[in-house]
């Protein structure tokens, strides 16, 4: 009888193995005896809508290029990078592959698109856009970590979307506790809708919280709002004069003692976030983001925190109008913080997002580059934004009526820098480990500021010396690349060599300079 | 036998139009493919053509800078190869090894050597000028002058030193390389930052700077003429900033000081 079952078991194992080959064995030769060439295109955006816009964008790119067949590969994040990795590392990767630069060997995998980028992109013939650098075609103009790779100083991937933090509410809770729709203006407003909020469960028994929240959305927010609160310190700061600062920036001003958590803009910074929590769902800080959007959907809270790409999700979840507006950071004419703010703030640092890279050995260089020319003009944008209802990432491409109240904005005031990311994982992992300083029941701002300030500066020191490991790493890599790039070309040897520019080195020695200095 | 099979399996890896056997090697190191590299390098170092075999030997330095992990071992050998290259002939491959060697000794060792760095540097610079390599090696040099060599003088006193290497400077692309080396440095240690601006507008009229580095200047050169009362030039450079950068994040900045350069003045 066991025998039977093993035998049976066996047997149907055979018959998968056999049909999976088979079905393998198919497409090996379809692939094969075709005249069409197979484009393999992989991401990891499983959010509703998004794997429709690829299909949709990918048939309408079949149409205009017939000869060209497009296989989009749908991989869930919790293992997209290892898979994605492993088909690179064994020269079987797809010829374009969502990829961020956190995930790191980009210069390994990736064909640079430096050359391409300040032509126009040939799918914008006929736009507003037909004589615009592909490079300004962007929103960011391609000034974003996986766009323009800092640390090789080469345009690495084109991108499709943008995101933004917003405060969505309950249009009809909001009527029905304020006798208004329309949402607050202002940081004084804020507050005292959130009062009313309060008062209103009270009078009426009910479990309701103005803001729903969780440790998982905290995060966006709270950057939003610390770094804004924080711009005139990020001015004064800025004594290169370049209206910019940067992480190591922060990191060596922190060294110097040219500021501290309890400066006078992060100590209001960290205010804002204290109000912020105490207007949140009790205990957020132990809940998960579902948890959050299971708040919101039951109407156990009149507001929201949530990035825009669960904007459609929420649009799907809630039986009831929504509506969204912007965190309202105190401006100079606040009553009480007026005098440290330097605004209008902008939405954080202009980042389009869904990075696509272009695989180094791929032997369709020419038609992935294609796929990318069309995925990101005027037509292949707009088909992702109106099928994904996911925000923009190319000018003059229109967001739909919806998703509209969440497009970022950018007339304001932004740094470039998040001062809670600060200069890397150790210091990020310390200071998001103390939020309960912050937000617990006997917290403050004042006692995370000095918990922060008494313990930070050994991991500022140990996040430096990783940058400088891993700059002094890129260098040598680059030297070698570049001079072999030089050799390899037929062409009669140029008068100067392209290595990295001096302004990279010599970021690396001031690193080691401040190192130096703080541990004398 | 075998040498001359790798060598007719390169040329036809290569392609036929290839300049150079050496070109498919080249190629893969450009492709961060060191193991492949060596391969090709290591086929070709015997040959009787001694430009050939000098190149090959070059190639197989660098590779061995590139191939992970890099040991002890493996920077040893290529110190060995480059210091006989750089020390027998006047080529190419001398030149370039010689700034190998500068390149070792300042980031490749795990202790690095400025000194050495440094001598190595100079006497690229004294020997080949006008080279490529040498060019190369000025801005290298200016940053070890700066941050490295004498940390106990003023930083003022090391950043004047490094403003000598500009009389040697032969190309834009190396003078370019030195003014903005200088003026970043002159912010780096809180100098007056309008000792800067001459530094930054020579590194701007050659035009030499990569994108993002011309990005900055652009800006730098704006604020502190704005600052030094220049409001002409200020205005200047904010909208050549704003023409070439319209989608730049500081684009809402440098409209607000724009308009206040732009005033009639008090």
């Amino acid at each position: 009888m066991r025998l039977r079952k093993n035998l049976a078991g066996l047997l149907i194992l055979g018959l998968v193995y056999l049909v999976a080959t088979g079905l393998m064995l198919r497409r090996t030769v379809r692939e094969a005896t075709s005249d069409k060439i197979t484009l393999r295109v992989s991401q990891w955006q499983l959010e509703g809508g998004v794997r429709q816009a690829f299909d949709a964008m990918a048939r309408r790119y079949e149409q205009l290029n017939p000869c060209v067949h497009v296989v989009v590969i749908s991989v869930p994040d919790t293992i997209y990078q290892q898979w994605t990795k492993t088909q690179l590392i064994g020269d079987n990767g797809p010829d374009v592959v969502e990829y961020g630069i956190d995930f790191l060997d980009v210069a390994r995998f990736f064909a640079p698109i430096t050359d391409e980028v300040m032509k126009p992109n040939p799918y914008n013939r006929g736009t507003p856009l037909e004589h615009v650098p592909w490079r300004d075609t962007f929103l960011d103009a391609m000034a974003n970590a996986d766009g323009f790779n800092k640390q090789l100083n080469q345009y690495y991937a084109a991108t499709l979307t943008q995101h933004s933090m917003r405060l969505i509410y309950n249009r009809p809770m909001l009527q029905a506790i304020t006798g208004a729709d329309e949402p607050p203006r202002d940081y004084r407003e804020f507050l005292a809708l959130c009062d009313r909020v309060r008062t209103y469960a009270r009078e009426h028994h009910l479990l309701l919280a103005p803001l729903a929240n969780s440790k998982d959305t905290v995060i966006g927010v709270a950057n939003y709002v610390f770094d804004s609160a924080a711009s005139g310190l990020a001015a004064r700061l800025d004594r290169r004069r370049c209206m910019l600062l940067t992480p190591t920036d922060l990191g060596i001003t922190y060294l110097r003692g040219e500021w501290n958590f309890n400066s006078p803009e992060p100590r209001v910074g960290l205010e804002l976030l204290q109000d912020l929590g105490r207007n949140s769902v009790p205990g957020f800080l132990q809940l998960t983001r579902d948890s959050a959007l299971m708040d919101f959907v039951r109407q156990r809270s009149l507001m929201i925190i949530a990035p825009s790409w669960e904007a459609s999700s929420l649009k799907e979840l809630c039986s009831f109008e929504l509506g969204a507006f912007r965190f309202p950071v105190p401006l100079q004419n606040d009553p009480i913080y007026g005098r440290h703010m330097l605004g209008p703030y902008s939405d954080g640092s202009m980042a389009t997002l869904m990075a696509m890279y272009i695989n180094r050995v791929t032997p369709h260089q020419k038609e992935a580059l294609d796929f990318l020319y069309f995925i990101t003009s005027v037509e292949g944008n707009q088909i992702f934004t109106d099928v994904s209802t996911w925000l923009p990432a190319i000018v003059g491409v229109k967001a739909s009526d919806y998703s509209r109240q969440f497009l970022p904005v950018y007339d304001g005031y932004s740094w470039g820098v998040g001062f809670l990311n600060f200069t890397g994982v150790e210091t990020i992992t310390f200071i998001r480990n103390r939020y309960y300083l912050l937000w617990g029941p006997t917290g403050g701002a004042k006692t995370y500021a000095d918990a922060l300030d008494a313990d930070l500066r050994p991991r500022v020191l140990t996040d430096l010396k990783r940058e400088v490991r891993s700059q002094v790493q890129n260098l040598t890599r680059q030297d070698s690349a570049a001079v072999a790039q030089q050799f390899a070309s037929p062409a009669a040897p140029a008068a100067t060599l392209s290595l990295l520019p001096a302004r990279l080195e010599g970021r690396t020695f001031q690193i080691i300079d401040s190192l130096c200095e703080a541990q004398r | 036998m075998k040498t001359a099979i790798m060598l007719l399996g390169f040329c036809l890896a290569a392609g036929a139009a290839s300049a150079s056997p050496l070109a498919a090697g080249w190629q893969a190191l450009a492709n961060y493919r060191a193991v492949d590299a060596l391969r090709i390098f290591d086929g070709v170092r015997a040959a009787t053509d001694t430009a050939l075999a000098r190149e090959a030997r070059f190639g197989h330095g660098v590779a061995l800078l590139d191939l992970q992990p890099v040991t002890g071992a493996q920077l040893d050998e290529a110190r060995r190869v480059f210091t006989e290259l750089a020390d027998i002939g006047a080529d190419d491959a001398a030149q370039g090894a010689r700034f190998f060697l500068g390149r070792i000794a300042q980031h490749h060792q795990p202790q690095p050597d400025p000194v050495e760095a440094a001598r190595q540097f100079r006497r690229l610079v004294s020997e080949h000028g006008n080279s490529r390599w040498a060019q190369a090696a000025l801005s290298r040099l200016a940053l070890l002058q700066i941050y490295e060599l004498d940390p106990a003088a003023p930083p003022a006193v090391r950043i004047a030193e490094a403003g000598k290497l500009l009389a040697q400077a032969r190309t834009p692309a190396a003078e370019s390389e030195l003014h903005y080396t200088i003026a970043n440095a002159l912010f780096f240690y809180r100098l007056p930052a309008a000792d800067a601006l001459p530094h930054l507008l020579a590194a701007e009229r050659l035009r030499q700077l990569d994108w993002p580095t011309r990005v900055e200047v652009l800006v730098q050169i704006a604020e502190l003429s704005r600052l030094a009362g220049d409001r002409v030039q200020a205005a200047k450079f904010y909208r050549t900033f704003l023409v070439e950068n319209p989608r730049d994040l500081r684009v809402y900045i440098v409209r607000q000081h724009l308009a206040e350069v732009d005033k009639p003045a008090p």
